[in-house]
């Protein structure tokens, strides 16, 4: 497998084959990206053929600084791509919603059991959030930011963060005790 | 509940940040193929710059004429009444003064003719009961001598005022003009990037034009031109380090008509309003101290935008002017995604000021 250095050169160079295999590599990872902040499928196909666009086109800009740094360019690509759709889509908006109580905590299941869920079930569960949850549990879990850049980010107050992630979570701890019940019948 | 959260996190984190999902069929042929097409941007820019160069071949050709070919005959070619002809008129005039000055006043219809052929002028002369004439020019035979006194009556004011054909008014056709604009920045936090929160601070567009208008009526003129723009921003984290500086190049063509509602002497006033369609040439973002990646910016295709303003010319001579325009722009939405001023707030107040050339 060649090295993502390699890859970024060939690209750089407009090397046909290095572009496939950046695009092998990497594709089927960044589309999960895509749909993980969207919820659509469709929708997170085009946002992956535009993104790789704009990746070999400003593929020059791309400073290397070590194994995973490519990945981590490009994930961040993505992810842009991904807030402006649904930004300009003014879908954000959802964020902001009525501050009522938050629910009560909902306690996940013993590990074996939430452990034989498939990873396609996972995803399903994030996808199927409410646009506002599925967006400040998307940047506080995979981008790993701070409810205070995420407050920044998204034009909303630091609690409204907080509430937003802890209402996300409670919700998918809920759908996993669901699911393993519905299993166990 | 803290452990509960975690484990969660954990669970997410660890199963679905390598997730992958397969693609549909056809992806990447898709994308190879729009891979190969010629960018719609490397056209666009190829035309605006074939349209900028067509314009300056033009401009420069203009200034050269301008320039290098004497005033006069400008004048004279510009002012489509024969000024030549009365100059000449002007010159036999001052010439035959003297001689023709005694002779009684008589109109024919044949004035036209007196620079034609001989046997006409003499035929006229004939008819003229004033033989002394004849006699008194007998050192040339040119026909000037059979000028009717009422025509050398208008010559003698022409003669006298020697200069009185390049002072003939010829409105100033043309005008060529160099300008500076600029207008108000702003300060806007938003998202960077990288995903970091950022503070924005765009600063003022400044814009240097050079223009070309042509004359149409007493009041009003058309003006295009070629300008280039200049935006710049810098961005800073939360902690107030710099992220990057990024500076966007526009070249724009402009489209505007001018009337001059009010001339006081050397001072005019005048309503301008038109459009301009830009190209954005170089979008670059240098990393700062900071030395974060660089991301690519999103600036596509043509912007468009109104504009319309009040403009004050004093006009320091016949041909040099300086003028000031306090004017409103409004900039559509080019879609782009990276944030520029354009964006941000996309009315505007500008101010421009400049000198115009007018022949």
């Amino acid at each position: 497998m060649e090295d993502e250095l390699e890859l970024a050169k060939g690209c750089r160079a407009g090397d046909n084959v290095a572009r496939k295999s950046l695009y092998t590599l990497y594709s089927k990872r960044l589309l999960a990206v895509c749909y993980r902040y969207t919820g659509d499928i469709d929708v997170a196909h085009d946002l992956l053929h535009d993104g790789f666009i704009k990746i070999y086109k400003s593929i020059s800009k791309f400073n290397y600084r070590g194994e995973g740094s490519l990945e981590l360019w490009m994930n961040r690509v993505m992810a842009n791509l991904s807030l402006d759709y649904l930004q300009q889509r003014k879908k954000m908006q959802e964020v902001i919603v009525q501050e009522e109580e938050l629910p009560d905590v909902v306690e996940l299941p013993e590990k074996e059991l939430y452990e034989g869920i498939s990873d396609a079930q996972l995803m399903l569960f994030v996808t199927e959030l409410p646009m506002g949850y599925r967006t400040v549990f998307n940047l506080y879990v995979f981008e790993e930011k701070t409810h205070k850049e995420i407050a920044t980010m998204l034009h909303i107050n630091e609690h409204s963060s907080t509430s937003q992630l802890h209402r996300a979570k409670s919700m998918l701890a809920k759908r996993i005790k669901e699911y393993i019940r519905n299993e166990e019948k | 509940m803290k452990k509960n959260e975690d484990e969660l996190t954990e669970l997410f984190r660890s199963r679905l940040k390598q997730y992958e999902i397969p693609l549909k069929e056809d992806m990447w042929e898709d994308l190879e193929k729009e891979l190969s097409k010629p960018s719609p941007r490397k056209l666009y820019t190829a035309c605006f710059i074939a349209a900028a160069a067509i314009f300056l071949i033009l401009l420069a050709c203009s200034a050269a004429v301008w320039m290098f070919a004497p005033q006069k005959e400008i004048s004279s070619s510009l002012c489509k009444v024969s000024a030549p002809v009365i100059e000449k008129h002007a010159a036999i005039a001052k010439v035959e003064k003297a001689i023709l000055s005694e002779l009684p006043a008589e109109k024919s219809e044949e004035q036209v003719a007196l620079l034609k052929q001989q046997d006409v002028i003499q035929s006229s002369a004939e008819q003229n009961p004033v033989d002394s004439v004849a006699e008194e020019a007998e050192s040339d035979n040119q026909p000037e001598k059979t000028i009717l006194a009422t025509d050398i009556k208008q010559m003698d004011v022409l003669a006298e005022n020697e200069n009185a054909a390049p002072e003939i008014y010829i409105p100033n056709e043309w005008t060529v003009g160099l300008n500076v604009s600029v207008e108000k920045g702003k300060t806007i936090s938003s998202i960077g990037d990288n995903l970091q929160p950022i503070t924005i601070n765009h600063k003022s567009p400044i814009s240097i034009g050079l223009s070309i208008s042509k004359r149409i009526t007493d009041n009003l003129s058309l003006e295009s031109g070629l300008n280039y723009t200049l935006l710049c921003s810098d961005s800073k984290d939360v902690s107030g380090a710099e992220i990057n500086n990024r500076k966007i190049h526009f070249l724009g063509i402009p489209l505007k008509a001018n009337w001059t509602f009010l001339k006081h002497k050397k001072l005019s006033i005048y309503l301008s309003a038109g459009g301009m369609l830009e190209e954005c040439i170089s979008p670059k973002t240098s990393s700062g101290s900071g030395g974060s990646d660089e991301q690519p910016l999103s600036i596509n295709g043509l912007q468009c935008s109104l504009a319309s303003s009040v403009g004050l010319q004093y006009n320091t001579s016949e041909h040099l002017a300086l003028f000031a325009e306090p004017g409103l722009a409004y900039y559509f939405d080019d879609h782009t995604l990276a944030s520029t001023i354009r964006r941000e707030r996309p009315l505007n107040f500008n101010l421009r000021c400049g000198v115009k050339v007018m022949y």
